[in-house]
């Protein structure tokens, strides 16, 4: 029987999935993809306590939020890369560094 | 007698304005205008004259009031008074002025200006004609000061040149002075009574409104002082000669005939308020002026100087004659002075229209060649010579001098009101004939002019033919003029104010039936007679003159006349005869001149009055000038621009400290900042990894101290 | 009806911001534009003047409206901010009003010669305009303080920009010493605030303060507070030498509305405030007043006749004449203080017509040293004539509206200050000799060879000074009209202080 405890540990481990991805990653379409992957760990959470533990479709309705969130999120970041890109002809973060203070 | 009046008025100013507007586009320069309107002016005068004439009653008064200033805080009415006097002056201003317009055509020709010295004469035949006119104190100044602006243009009107320019400035200047006395006056009167018009004011004065007598000897002596301004007596006389500046038939016209006289005819409006002391303040200046004037027209050179200080001295005859109390005498001389002076100035006019000078010493011979200016000119010097019965000098300066040696008998300390004038009529028929025999007799002493010289034409010859006949018709309006003119005495205060005046009329009364048999005058004065030694005995009994009882003294009255008139005779001959001895045979005036060299040289530069005022008035007033500028400069304005200079400095020190002190303490937090900053830029790398790695930890803190 | 005096105020703003708006090298059209926009108040003076009833002292083109309203909490006591749009005039103001819509025309004529900075030049004037209306109708003092400060920005840039050689050197003067003056006023003006327990209505302060004890006691300081600031606008000697700088250096346009209507403002504001308000202290400083007033007289005088500057010695008659004015307040008796505002409105034509005058000269011959002239009667005899006929009405002739004025001044103070009238008539001597004298100088005598083609008045310059003249000629033969106007309300207040 699959319970409550195995959705957690799942979602944990495509939380930290995602964040070794953000942290190490070069290339910024790939730290998106980690964006991603953290933020549907996220979701999992939700869908997994609203069944578990609570009631109604509170859990479901917020994941739906986050989906769409996420969509938008994406496609906002994707044309600021396309613009990044346009001016370095390079998408690495770590050459990407106007805030140094 | 409102409309005479107002076309009398106010048609010469129409032509004023008419003149100032269109003269140039007018023909002839417009001249007829004005000639026009002051030829309405005469009939409507003449209407006037007839009616209050007509009317018969010496007290005849008409007025016409006019709602003028009407507030509630004061209330001023002006209006229009006629009485016999305003009558007579209307006709002696509107019929000098109308012939002198006349004489003014062919003098005038061809001047640049032409149609603005129409337009300025009928300026000052309006200001003149309101001044006559006006009912109250303060419309009198407002006349006033309006002639003073004419006689300014009139006098300036050959501006370009210099001297022209200051005679003007000087004129105008100079009445200012007096002016400020009449003004004054005036404001005393205000204050004092709170009403203007002259009516009002003898009624207010007699019902003794005044708070004391000294103040109204003040009041007097300050609206005299006016008078002395415009009347050119001393010591505001200095305008007068420098006025010659001015064409001759404007010195004809205002600086000897009308405006002059205004101050005269002041003294004789204001008679019923004037205390005896004030009366005395008059009769001295009168009579001082009469003498100084009479001896510096001795030795002039330039025959309008020479008729300038004889009309100063005349205008001191009258000043005496109203002083001592003799009302007729003092304003039938203004009459009579006026005509005989116009004609005297238009005399002058016409020989320097024919020589182009004034210098009396290039003229000689001109009888022959002016023979009709010569007749008008000897006949007017005759009447202000004072020739016995022919001449209307004589009945007004025989009166004067009469009255003031009565006055003079009977308070001996006064003596010197009649002495200078009698003295001053020697001088006078000295200087006149001198003038005469040098310019009309004797050989020419510039041949190229007296060759040029020659006879005006009609619109010139005419006004000196009909002067010299008034001039010797004075005979037929003596008697009426005094029949007619009788002192505003209508009140009890007014009438024991009056006691010099009554005198004097008791004196006359007394005096003229039996001394000279002037038999014309006789007729019409009988009427007169019969009523007015009642009325100065009454004068006499109740009322006490400061200076003590006035009881007619029959015996030193007669004797008195009689020796006025013997002295006047001598004085006549005597002047006659020592000019013609002197300048007859042609003894040069050099040679005499050499023999007194200094009375000469003092007398020359007219006892150097101006020369004192100069000296003494306006290079002080300059300096000061200049002075208070200065201080305004140097010390107000220093100040101002030194306390700003000590906000400047104030505020550099201030500065200084802000920036060393406030803003050392900014600056230093500033640099403290700058140094955590610098610690701190550190952790900002600027890659995004490294936040998100600083984020993360800071969460995992968080959670442990969270659990922990 | 209603709205006049708001319209005649606001209309110049309106008109300057349209004028900032047009578009830039349309330097005749800006001026049209101008002339017409000042037209607009003049057209409603002249209805103000004809519906003014005369014979009462009540206020009249009343209107009011809350403008700020709140309650502070000031610690121990509430007192209620209410700051109101009051605006109304009485018979001390209407003659002031018309004198400065007459006066913004003319001074709109005068400028047309103006090339520099055209719309920003008109601009200011308008708004300059409104500042003058504004000051004479406001009758809340934080509104009249509002438009008191409104008036001086645009003069400084006027004369700063627009100015002869030293003009920020006159500019700054002036705004300084006007604004010395302000701040003490304001300082009085906000005691006097307090003292109403919150109000800043003129007309109530008034009625009440000068029977509250308080403010009976303070009334000396508070009446030499609001008198500093006004006495500096007047200018009274010792504070009058910034009127000569910026009198010279000022284009004409300006200094005709600096002498013709801003030095009215300081005697105005006597008038409107420390009088009525402090009646006691009015009477105990009348003597001093009088004083300085006959000090201005003789003073600038003097000063004036040693002056070369054709302007300066204009400048400096303004100041002798202001002291008549003086003399006429400090008397207390109704004709005198009626004279004094006659003078005032004379004042301001008259001195109008002097600066426009010089202002021609200066157009063409670009100096105004008056050695340096000479006989110019000759050349221009039209405007030699013009300024004949302002010269005698500058030395007080009767039968042109100056001599009123004076004369009425004179009568009326006799009775108080007999010494100090006495003295004060010598001032019109003096002014007669320096008119005289410059007339003199300058139009007479042979004609100046350097000047023989010069050109006579221009139709535009004889526009801009025949309303004047008629003015001056009709108030000289009838000064009824403009006495009706003022008499009843000075009246009253004359009678509320004696």
């Amino acid at each position: 029987m699959i319970g409550l405890v195995h959705y957690l540990v799942f979602a944990g481990i495509l939380f930290c999935l995602g964040l070794f991805a953000v942290l190490t990653r070069r290339n910024a379409v790939t730290v998106l993809m980690g964006i991603e992957l953290m933020l549907n760990a996220g979701n999992v959470n939700l869908v997994a306590f609203n069944r578990f533990v609570g009631s109604g479709v509170n859990g479901q309705i917020f994941a739906l939020f986050i989906i769409v969130l996420a969509a938008a999120e994406a496609a906002v970041a994707l044309a600021i890369l396309l613009n990044i890109y346009r001016t370095y002809k390079h998408i690495t973060v770590d050459e990407i560094h106007l805030l140094r203070g | 007698m409102l409309t005479a009046a107002l076309i009398c008025l106010l048609v010469p100013l129409a032509a004023f304005v008419v003149q100032l507007f269109l003269g140039t586009r007018l023909p002839r320069g417009g001249d007829f205008v004005s000639v026009g309107a002051i030829g309405a002016s005469l009939l409507a005068a003449c209407w006037i004259f007839w009616q209050v004439m007509a009317g018969g009653e010496p007290g005849y008064q008409w007025s016409m009031v006019f709602r003028w200033v009407e507030v509630e805080g004061f209330t001023i009415p002006m209006g229009l008074a006629i009485d016999t006097l305003t009558a007579w002056m209307l006709l002696v201003v509107v019929g000098v002025s109308f012939l002198v317009h006349v004489f003014s055509i062919g003098y005038m020709h061809g001047e640049d200006r032409y149609h603005l010295y129409f337009g300025y004469l009928s300026l000052f035949s309006f200001s003149m004609l309101w001044l006559v006119l006006s009912d109250n104190l303060l419309g009198i100044f407002v006349g006033w000061e309006l002639v003073g602006v004419s006689s300014y243009l009139l006098i300036g009107f050959f501006f370009p040149k210099r001297s022209a320019a200051l005679a003007c400035k000087k004129a105008f200047l100079t009445n200012r002075v007096g002016d400020l006395g009449m003004w004054l006056g005036i404001m005393l009167v205000w204050k004092e009574l709170g009403v203007l018009r002259l009516e009002q004011v003898y009624h207010h004065v007699g019902a003794g409104a005044f708070s004391s007598e000294a103040t109204l000897t003040i009041a007097g002596v300050l609206l005299f002082v006016g008078a002395v301004g415009k009347s050119a007596q001393l010591p505001l006389h200095v305008w007068l000669p420098d006025a010659m500046e001015g064409p001759t038939p404007v010195s004809a016209l205002i600086h000897a005939a009308t405006m002059v006289a205004a101050g005269v005819y002041l003294v004789g409006r204001l008679f019923p308020i004037l205390t005896p002391d004030a009366l005395l303040v008059i009769a001295y200046v009168g009579a001082l002026t009469a003498f100084f004037a009479a001896t510096i027209a001795i030795v002039q050179d330039d025959i309008k100087r020479v008729l300038a200080y004889s009309t100063v001295s005349q205008l001191g005859y009258m000043m005496v004659g109203l002083g001592v109390g003799s009302y007729f005498g003092g304003l039938f001389h203004l009459t009579t002075h006026a005509a005989f002076k116009a004609c005297l100035f238009l005399g002058s006019g016409s020989v320097i229209h024919a020589v182009h000078t004034q210098n009396i010493w290039e003229m000689g011979g001109l009888r022959k060649k002016m023979p009709i200016t010569f007749a008008t000119w000897v006949i007017s010097t005759a009447a202000i010579s004072g020739f016995p019965v022919l001449t209307n000098g004589f009945f007004s300066k025989e009166r004067i001098l009469g009255d003031a040696m009565g006055f003079g008998l009977h308070l001996p300390q006064h003596f010197l009101i009649f002495a200078l004038p009698m003295v001053a009529a020697v001088i006078t028929v000295f200087y006149m004939t001198r003038v005469t025999i040098v310019t009309f007799f004797g050989e020419p002493r510039d041949r190229e002019k007296y060759e040029h010289a020659h006879e005006g034409g009609f619109e010139i010859t005419a006004p000196l033919m009909v002067l010299s006949a008034i001039t010797l018709l004075g005979f037929a309006y003596a008697g009426p003029f005094e029949r007619m003119v009788t002192p505003p005495s209508s009140t009890d205060y007014a009438a024991e104010q009056f006691a010099a005046f009554h005198y004097g009329e008791s004196l006359r009364t007394g005096a003229l039936d039996e001394s000279h048999g002037a038999h014309a005058a006789e007729a019409g004065r009988g009427e007169a007679a019969h009523e007015e030694p009642a009325h100065a005995e009454t004068g006499a009994e109740h009322h006490e003159a400061p200076w003590g009882p006035h009881r007619v003294d029959a015996h030193s009255l007669h004797t008195g006349h009689r020796a006025v008139l013997y002295l006047s005779l001598l004085a006549l001959i005597l002047g006659v005869a020592l000019a013609t001895l002197i300048y007859h045979r042609k003894r040069s005036q050099e040679a005499l001149a050499r023999r007194f060299s200094g009375t000469w040289r003092v007398l020359y530069n007219k006892y150097f009055v101006d020369e004192a005022y100069q000296a003494g008035v306006v290079n002080p007033l300059l300096w000061l000038n200049r002075l208070s500028a200065a201080f305004d400069r140097v010390v107000i304005d220093g100040a101002v621009n030194g306390s700003a200079t000590l906000t400047r400095a104030l505020s550099s020190g201030s500065g200084w400290s802000d920036l060393r002190i406030i803003d050392g303490i900014v600056n230093g937090i500033a640099s403290v900042t700058q140094v955590f900053g610098a610690a701190f830029r550190r952790v900002e790398t600027g890659r995004i990894q490294h936040y998100f790695a600083f984020f993360l930890a800071g969460t995992l803190v968080l959670m442990l101290i969270r659990v922990y | 009806m209603g709205n006049t005096l708001t319209l005649m105020t606001f209309v110049p703003l309106i008109g300057a911001l349209v004028i900032l708006l047009l578009p830039r090298g349309r330097d005749e059209l800006v001026r049209w534009v101008a002339l017409a926009v000042t037209a607009v108040p003049l057209v409603l003076a002249f209805q103000v003047w004809s519906g003014f009833e005369r014979g009462t002292s009540e206020i009249q083109f009343v209107e009011r409206a809350s403008w700020i309203s709140l309650t502070a909490d000031l610690g121990a006591q509430e007192i209620p901010l209410n700051i109101e749009y009051y605006m109304g005039i009485d018979g001390l103001s209407v003659s002031m009003v018309l004198l400065t819509a007459l006066l913004s025309v003319l001074c709109v004529i005068a400028s047309w010669g103006i090339t520099k900075w055209v719309r920003a030049y008109f601009a200011l004037f308008l708004l300059l305009e409104t500042g003058m209306i504004g000051v004479f109708c406001a009758l809340d003092f934080f509104l009249f303080y509002v438009f008191w400060e409104v008036m001086l920005l645009p003069m400084y840039f006027l004369i700063g920009i627009w100015g002869g050689p030293r003009k920020e050197y006159a500019a700054i003067k002036f705004f300084l010493y006007t604004l010395v003056g302000s701040v003490v006023m304001l300082l009085a003006g906000l005691a006097m605030y307090y003292l109403m327990g919150g109000s800043f209505d003129i007309i109530e302060m008034a009625r009440i303060l000068p029977n509250n004890p308080d403010a009976v006691a303070l009334g000396k300081v508070l009446y030499l507070a609001l008198f500093l600031g006004f006495a500096i606008k007047i200018p009274l000697f010792p504070f009058h030498t910034w009127l000569p700088d910026a009198h010279v250096e000022a284009p004409t346009a300006v200094s005709v509305i600096l002498a013709g209507v801003l030095l009215k403002m300081g005697t105005y504001g006597i008038l409107r405030f420390c009088y009525p308000i402090f009646p006691e202290a009015t009477q105990w400083f009348a003597p001093t007043l009088a004083v300085l007033g006959v000090v201005n007289i003789i003073y600038g005088a003097m000063c004036a006749m040693a002056q070369t500057d054709f302007k300066k010695l204009v400048a400096y008659s303004s100041i002798s004449h202001m002291g008549f004015v003086c003399l006429g307040m400090a008397a207390l008796t109704p004709q005198a203080v009626s004279g004094a505002v006659m003078q005032m409105f004379n004042h301001g034509t008259i001195t109008a017509m002097l600066f426009l005058l010089v202002g021609v000269i200066y157009d063409r011959v670009h100096h105004r040293d008056i050695e340096r002239f000479g006989g110019l009667r000759l050349q221009t005899p039209i405007y030699a004539g013009i300024v004949m006929v302002a010269f005698f009405a500058a030395l007080g002739l009767p039968g042109l509206s100056g001599f009123w004025g004076e004369a009425f001044v004179f009568m009326g103070s006799l009775p108080s200050f007999p010494k100090a009238t006495m003295l004060a008539l010598l001032g019109i001597v003096l002014g007669a000799g320096y008119i005289l004298w410059t007339y003199e100088r300058v139009f007479l005598g042979p004609l100046n060879e350097a000047y023989s083609d010069l050109k006579d008045i221009s139709p535009r310059e004889i526009v801009s000074l025949a309303p004047l003249m008629v003015i001056v000629v009709y108030l000289g033969v009838y000064p009824q009209p403009l006495l009706e106007l003022l008499d009843a309300t000075l009246v009253d207040l004359v009678r509320g202080i004696v």
